[in-house]
């Protein structure tokens, strides 16, 4: 195998690819572009939906509101409430989504607030369980009762002439200890390794393809073959245009990405119903280190080296365009699966899982991003990728040499 | 225009796409087995990973244990917390990801608070922990509960030292109580699933056999001869789109029966999906679907055919409609995202109408006006696409483009 002639079909095939300018700007361009002007106008509608029905308020339905004149009095005035008439269907309103949300007030819950003489009397929310709008409708006027029930029994111990001081013991606060970097890095963390790995699957896909089915297809194949260059360096060099192909579209994905999610963030921010655990209410922090993105690209590096190997070797096998479609789109979803998992808030890496091919680069990429570089893991697992790409392009250029493959009747 | 020459067509090209058995296993192989088992499996993964997440036990540092026995025997005996020792890095090792959450507890805490200090004197505990780490996030969620149910013990004992009844500090009783129908509840998440990977289907089927039955056909050089037949040019476009309107609709009805039977073996998974709640589908919520996702599988299989007749290869034709599967993913997220609601307005807007419209459906609501609103508006836009497609199949310089 002569490195020089594998120079030459790779650059034959770089021409080739690149002469199309159309072809070029529709696989290249169109996607980068509207990728992040897509994202943008789906979130800024979805964003509009909703904060036009919260400034138009949630339904609340008071039932026996003149046992309650106090706390209905303080509920109508809660802003993002508005209260609707009593209509004795509201449990079917609450069904069709027309009402979110009705309270009901016992008879007497004036009286006994005052004298706290008896049992605590039920106030009864009626919610649609799981469904957005009626739980933020709940919330809201449970946070309005609490503050009223923090009321009734400071009065209650004012009149005893207590100090209402006995109510709160202590304080209790909450700081985050993790450095910025670790923070954005568990908010991204799994979403970038999931990126990086489909795309260095999807950018080498097409060229796979077009580089052997296309080829069969288009009757060309026999005449390469009968150039003085060998099957070996054939295929090294069709596979070095594919991997360009897959670093390419990956890295130009991840601008177009990252330029989204600065555009978007502003946006996604000021969605309701988020994630509501503690702290997050500060908004959204992307900070990534530059390092910790180059060690993830170097990481990805072998996997993109298997995949390219494995779709050359797959497309072959086809005889055309549309087989070598229905074989690859299935390896898709199978890659997809893996990749997920670094999504997925439990799940951490073990020394079992390093060796799994693609969820390791998923899962290790995830750590790196958040700071953590275990460095035996990291290099274990780019030994073992490295592995399986050999294995790839060891198969890639055995099904080249397989007569049977190449002229498939 | 003759219907039967347009027939003819139809059955030459299913003719063509059904004698290669080994593409038509690998085409319906993909939706049928492979769709459902990997969503199903996934999702089980998913659920497992959040049930550990919920009940493993979370390691805890005491920072000044000593200062408030009590607090850390309750934490130390508490099966949701594991305490560890004590060691000053407890902020890197929050950071390392070894150590879920510390807790530092001031000098002084249990005189401070038997002494009823307060206003400045109040006592501070403070939560360190990993924002945005969900274990370490849970973990704080779970420690602050631990904190509340102690203040509540504390005020309670001293109401009750002072003589008092502790329900005086229990004026209310909330009881939140669902009336929605089991069906709805339990159909809120598989509601927004299924317009998503039904209108997903209905449109992958279309693409390939668009793209290999226009561009596919250039590419192989056959245009010319089948253009030189006695059939007419409308003919030809209906019976290829008839064939593209086949296979997206076959497509999207396998994949659901596939699903629907799937799920009844994953009952963990699908108990989950459904918060417990009894749910099925109706057939009428099935014929209502059906009747949406026709229009629109026509809509898809005119602009599929136009868009990959414009290229002149089957590589061109990927670069075309790469980006419109793209501009249909979004939309059809739309019944994903919980909150965004169907309204009249939102029913002109082609994909997000039969997205929001089915959700609905699925979840036991027919508003049947609004379905004829939304069939009659994607009928439009399908008379559109179709009207378009046979409108480049008689532009000469869009079939032999150089």
């Amino acid at each position: 195998m002569k490195l020089r002639n594998v120079g030459v079909v790779y650059r034959k095939e770089l021409i080739d690819q690149l002469r199309d300018r159309r072809t070029v700007i529709s696989m290249i361009v169109i996607p980068i572009l509207l990728m992040p002007l897509l994202s943008i106008g789906f979130v800024t509608l979805a964003v509009k939906l909703l904060q036009r029905t919260q400034q138009e308020g949630y339904a609340v339905m008071l039932i026996g509101e003149e046992h309650a004149p106090t706390l209905a009095e303080r509920i109508r005035a809660t802003e993002g409430i508005r209260i609707v008439p009593f209509a004795p269907d509201y449990k079917q309103q609450i069904n069709d989504k027309k009402l979110r949300l009705a309270i009901e007030f016992p008879p007497g819950f004036e009286e006994e607030m005052k004298s706290g003489a008896g049992s605590p009397p039920v106030v009864k929310f009626y919610h649609f369980s799981g469904e957005l709008r009626s739980q933020l409708a709940l919330r809201t006027v449970q946070k309005v009762m609490q503050d009223y029930r923090k009321e009734v029994v400071a009065q209650r111990l004012e009149a005893r002439n207590l100090s209402t001081a006995i109510l709160e013991p202590f304080k209790s606060e909450e700081e985050n200890v993790a450095p910025p970097e670790k923070v954005g890095g568990a908010q991204l963390g799994g979403l970038i390794p999931y990126f990086i790995i489909i795309l260095s699957l999807t950018g080498a896909m097409y060229p796979a393809m077009d580089l052997t089915a296309g080829e069969k297809e288009r009757g060309t194949i026999e005449t390469i073959l009968a150039s003085a260059v060998r099957r070996s360096e054939l295929v090294v060099g069709k596979f070095l245009m594919v991997l360009t192909a897959s670093v390419t579209t990956t890295l130009l994905s991840l601008a177009s990405f990252a330029l989204t999610i600065v555009l978007t963030a502003g946006a996604a921010g000021s969605m309701p119903g988020g994630s509501g655990g503690p702290g997050s209410s500060k908004g959204l922090v992307f900070v990534i280190s530059g390092k910790a993105l180059a060690v993830v690209f170097f990481m990805v590096l072998p996997l993109a080296v298997m995949f390219a190997a494995a779709l050359l070797a797959i497309a072959l096998l086809a005889k055309s365009y549309k087989e070598a479609q229905s074989y690859i789109s299935p390896l898709m979803i199978v890659v997809i699966l893996p990749a997920i998992f670094s999504l997925l808030p439990g799940v951490e890496l073990t020394p079992k899982l390093a060796l799994v091919p693609i969820l390791n680069v998923s899962l290790v990429s995830k750590e790196i991003l958040s700071g953590n570089y275990p460095w035996g893991t990291i290099v274990l697992i780019f030994a073992s990728s490295c592995m399986y790409a050999a294995a790839a392009l060891f198969v890639a250029v055995r099904t080249f040499q397989n007569e049977s493959v190449l002229f498939r009747t | 225009m003759k219907l039967a020459h347009a027939i003819i067509v139809f059955r030459k090209e299913l003719t063509d796409a059904l004698r290669d058995r080994r593409n038509v296993f690998a085409v319906l192989i993909f939706p049928v087995v492979v769709f459902p088992l990997l969503s199903v499996g996934f999702g089980e993964v998913a659920e497992s990973s959040v049930k550990k997440l919920r009940t493993q036990k979370a390691s805890l540092m005491l920072i000044g244990a000593e200062h408030a026995p009590g607090l850390a025997e309750k934490l130390r005996t508490h099966e949701g917390f594991e305490v560890i020792p004590y060691s000053p890095d407890y902020a890197r090792q929050i950071g390392d990801k070894k150590l879920r959450v510390a807790l530092e507890i001031p000098s002084d805490f249990e005189r401070q608070v038997k002494g009823e200090a307060g206003g400045e004197a109040l006592p501070s505990l403070r939560i360190y922990y990993y924002s945005a780490e969900p274990r370490s996030e849970a973990a704080a969620r779970r420690l602050e509960e631990v904190l509340r149910d102690y203040r509540d013990m504390i005020v309670e004992q001293r109401v009750t030292a002072r003589g008092l009844p502790a329900a005086l500090l229990h004026p209310v009783e909330a009881r939140a109580q669902n009336v929605a129908s089991a069906e709805k509840v339990g159909g809120l998440k598989l509601a927004g699933m299924l317009p998503y990977f039904i209108i997903l289907l209905t449109l992958t089927g279309a693409v390939n056999v668009a793209t290999d039955l226009t561009a596919g056909e250039k590419e192989r050089g056959t245009l010319e001869t089948i253009l030189s037949t006695a059939v007419g040019r409308s003919e030809l476009v209906l019976g290829k789109f008839l064939l593209v309107l086949l296979s997206s609709l076959v497509t999207s009805a396998l994949a659901l029966a596939s699903f629907s039977f799937t799920m009844q073996f994953a009952k963990s998974y699908t108990q989950e999906m459904t918060r417990g709640h009894a749910y099925s589908i109706s057939l009428t919520a099935v014929a209502a679907v059906f009747l949406l996702v026709l229009p629109l599988a026509v809509f898809f299989a005119g602009v599929m055919l136009s868009l990959a007749l414009f290229a002149r290869s089957f590589k061109e034709a990927q670069g075309y409609v790469g980006p419109v599967i793209l501009l249909s993913i979004l939309p059809a997220a739309m019944a994903l995202m919980p909150g965004v609601e169907f309204s009249a307005k939102l029913a002109l807007l082609p994909v997000v109408n039969v997205s929001l419209l089915a959700r609905e459906i699925f979840t036991g609501s027919f508003p049947w006006g609004l379905i004829g609103l939304v069939f009659g508006v994607n009928c439009v836009y399908a008379a559109a696409a179709l009207f378009v497609a046979v409108r480049q199949f008689h532009r000469e310089e869009v079939l032999f483009r150089a």
